[in-house]
């Protein structure tokens, strides 16, 4: 039997976008307004996060690594309460000056202001704790990264990150144990269920409609918090329905839905924010797994050659698996781990038409194909993560683009870091930050949402995520998502007073 | 093994522990990816993965078996140890985009199963989970 709940809102999906919506429609829910969110993944509380990286691929979709058609890249994202945000790092970019203004320029939006969107950056920072990390945080995988780029003359900026009471275990990427990381698992979601909204985890929504949505609810994973259904077909009705269901799954859902009128462009024009680690084994221990793992980016390169170089860390599985080795060659160079130095490049790509998400069935399919302008990138950001590397006393520089495993001096970087080294299945580009799909514009042939998120054709249906950039946000999206669905969430509520 | 595999059959573990042992070999006083612990982890992870994955692993698990047959007269798990590096080695690196990834998934969970491995953390000098006092209060004294 199918069960029905009948709604005024309904948010699909719990991350950055929906979190931010539930949590701002709260006192609705507090003066009688029916408000759930239904999250695909389990509600995993900070007891489950055992601090164990294999264990905690379970916060991921497909355990971290959602591939492309052709393999070129894997995306990785989270399939919990809390979306994406209970897997970052906490790395808090405003969307750069002039990003959003260009939006509504380029693509009619002219309800989109950049003055509106740049208060709201303040006023979620304060929310959510953003702030810029004192000296004390600072540990040696982000100190070689500082001291190297100085060395060479670039430019090096912290990033602001939204934590408080941060104890430095250094897991930010397998879930918060200690809730110091203020994604919306604790921040919004609690103030949103606080405030009367029903959280409905294990839920998948199938389908949207004019007025609701279906799906299936599944039982709760052992560990897991359970919700207040019992597992089961269920059919929401809903004068709102609210996609924030991510990139991949917003896309997917809207395309497996059938709507009449839907635009072509739906699942269309996806970044992804392709990125590459590498490595610098320096002569010292740099326990890049002691305190907070990410600090400083350059963007030395954003405006030249597209790209920004940041700190990264990554636990042994992760690390061994970029390696484009293996043998007893990688087992020695994995035995000096604790002596890596890591960081991550990462490309803003051009959003084009071809590179999409499209249905086949009921599955999700990402047909993504890096331009040649990402190669290039890519290519050239290796070689000056690895200038940077031996600026700062690396011993030996790991690219994956790279013919040899590795190069021990500067002077080999640009014989040995070669595009045609760049092979699909041999290495895998990554990406954390899958953008556009159900882009905002004025007209809906090359765009899937008004400037409010609201669906082309179906004004009840509002996207609420990084689906909705029309271009690359070139930095992590997370404040952006947020300060767009807080938009869209004043329109919601207005609609139901 | 004494517990039953959840997603491995007699002949595609046998394959598997084979490629794994290339992938992270053993050596004396450290374990390889083909160790019991480390295909057991594999073995859990390979039956969460979706359908169509897991389908799509076993038979690349088929297709590297029999594959040598056609140069070295012999399955892989039957080689000698050389010759399947050498193998695992022309997979990685082949024309043949199918080969790279299915070799790609292959290594990914040789290599989720030993590095989950504390053991392994203790060579890496990698500490796991902290339970010890946290760090800034440390570094504050």
């Amino acid at each position: 039997m199918v069960r029905l709940i009948e709604l005024d809102v309904l948010v699909i999906g719990s991350g950055a976008g929906g979190g931010t919506v539930a949590s701002r429609l709260a006192h609705l829910a507090g003066a009688g307004a029916r408000i759930a969110v239904a999250e695909a993944g389990p509600f995993w509380g900070r007891d489950a996060f055992d601090m164990r990286e294999v264990d905690m691929l379970k916060l991921f979709k497909d355990n971290g690594a959602v591939p492309s058609k052709n393999f070129e890249i894997a995306v990785s994202a989270a399939e919990c309460v809390g979306g994406s945000t209970s897997v970052y790092t906490g790395v808090t970019f405003r969307a750069p000056e002039g990003l959003i203004a260009s939006w509504a320029r380029d693509f009619g939006l002219r309800e989109l202001s950049e003055s509106d969107v740049q208060e709201r950056f303040s006023r979620i920072e304060e929310e959510i704790d953003a702030h810029f990390p004192g000296p004390e945080m600072e540990n040696r995988n982000n100190r070689i990264f500082r001291e190297g780029c100085e060395r060479l003359g670039l430019p090096v900026k912290p990033f602001r990150v939204n934590i408080r009471d941060c104890v430095g275990c250094g897991f930010c990427n397998l879930g918060c144990p200690y809730g110091a990381k203020r994604g919306t698992l604790e921040v919004q979601i609690p103030r949103a269920i606080a405030g009367g909204v029903e959280l409905i985890p294990n839920c998948r929504i199938m389908r949207v409609f004019d007025g609701g949505a279906e799906g299936v609810i599944f039982a709760p994973p052992r560990g897991s918090r359970p919700g207040p259904h019992d597992p089961g077909e269920v059919r929401f009705s809903a004068k709102v329905v609210v996609i924030a269901a991510g990139t991949l799954g917003s896309s997917a859902l809207l395309l497996r839905s059938n709507l009449p009128n839907l635009s072509p462009a739906c699942g269309r024009y996806v970044t992804l924010h392709p990125a590459l680690t590498s490595f610098g084994r320096m002569r010292d221990a740099v326990r890049g797994f002691d305190g907070f793992p990410k600090l400083y980016y350059t963007d030395h390169f954003s405006e030249s050659h597209h790209y920004y170089i940041e700190t990264a860390f990554y636990f042994p599985f992760v690390t061994a698996k970029s390696l484009p080795k293996f043998g007893a060659e990688l087992k020695g160079f994995m035995r000096d781990y604790q002596c890596l130095a890591c960081a991550i490049t990462l490309v803003h790509d051009e959003a084009e038409e071809r590179n999409r998400i499209r249905v086949q069935g009921d599955r999700m399919v990402l047909d993504y194909r890096l331009s040649r302008a990402s190669r290039e990138a890519l290519v050239h950001s290796q070689r000056e993560a690895g200038r940077i590397y031996f600026a700062a006393g690396a011993e030996e520089y790991v690219s994956l683009v790279s013919e040899r495993f590795s190069v021990s001096r500067p002077t080999e970087l640009e014989q040995n870091i070669r595009q045609e080294s760049l092979m699909s299945g041999k290495v895998v580009v990554s990406s954390a930050h899958p953008m556009g799909g159900c882009r905002m514009g004025s007209d809906p042939e090359t765009s899937v949402t008004d400037a409010f998120g609201r669906v082309h054709g179906h004004p009840g249906l509002v996207v609420a995520d990084a689906s909705l950039f029309p271009t690359s946000s070139k930095v992590n999206p997370y404040l952006t998502i947020m300060a767009l669905a807080e938009r869209n969430a004043v329109l919601i509520a207005r609609s139901l007073v | 093994m004494p517990e039953p595999l959840l997603f491995f059959t007699e002949d595609t573990l046998r394959t598997f522990r084979a490629a794994a042992g290339c992938i992270v070999p053993s050596e004396p006083g450290s374990e390889g990816a083909d160790s019991d612990a480390a295909l057991r982890i594999a073995d859990r992870a390979l039956s969460e993965r979706p359908e169509r994955d897991r389908r799509l692993l076993s038979t690349f698990l088929k297709l590297i078996e029999l594959l040598p047959v056609l140069r070295y007269g012999r399955r892989f798990s039957s080689l000698e140890r050389g010759r399947q590096a050498a193998f695992l080695h022309f997979l990685e690196t082949t024309r043949v985009a199918k080969l790279r990834q299915g070799f790609f998934g292959l290594k990914a969970f040789a290599l989720m199963g030993y590095y989950a491995l504390d053991d392994t953390w203790r060579e890496l000098a990698y500490p796991g989970p902290r339970l010890d006092a946290p760090y800034y209060q440390l570094r504050r004294g």
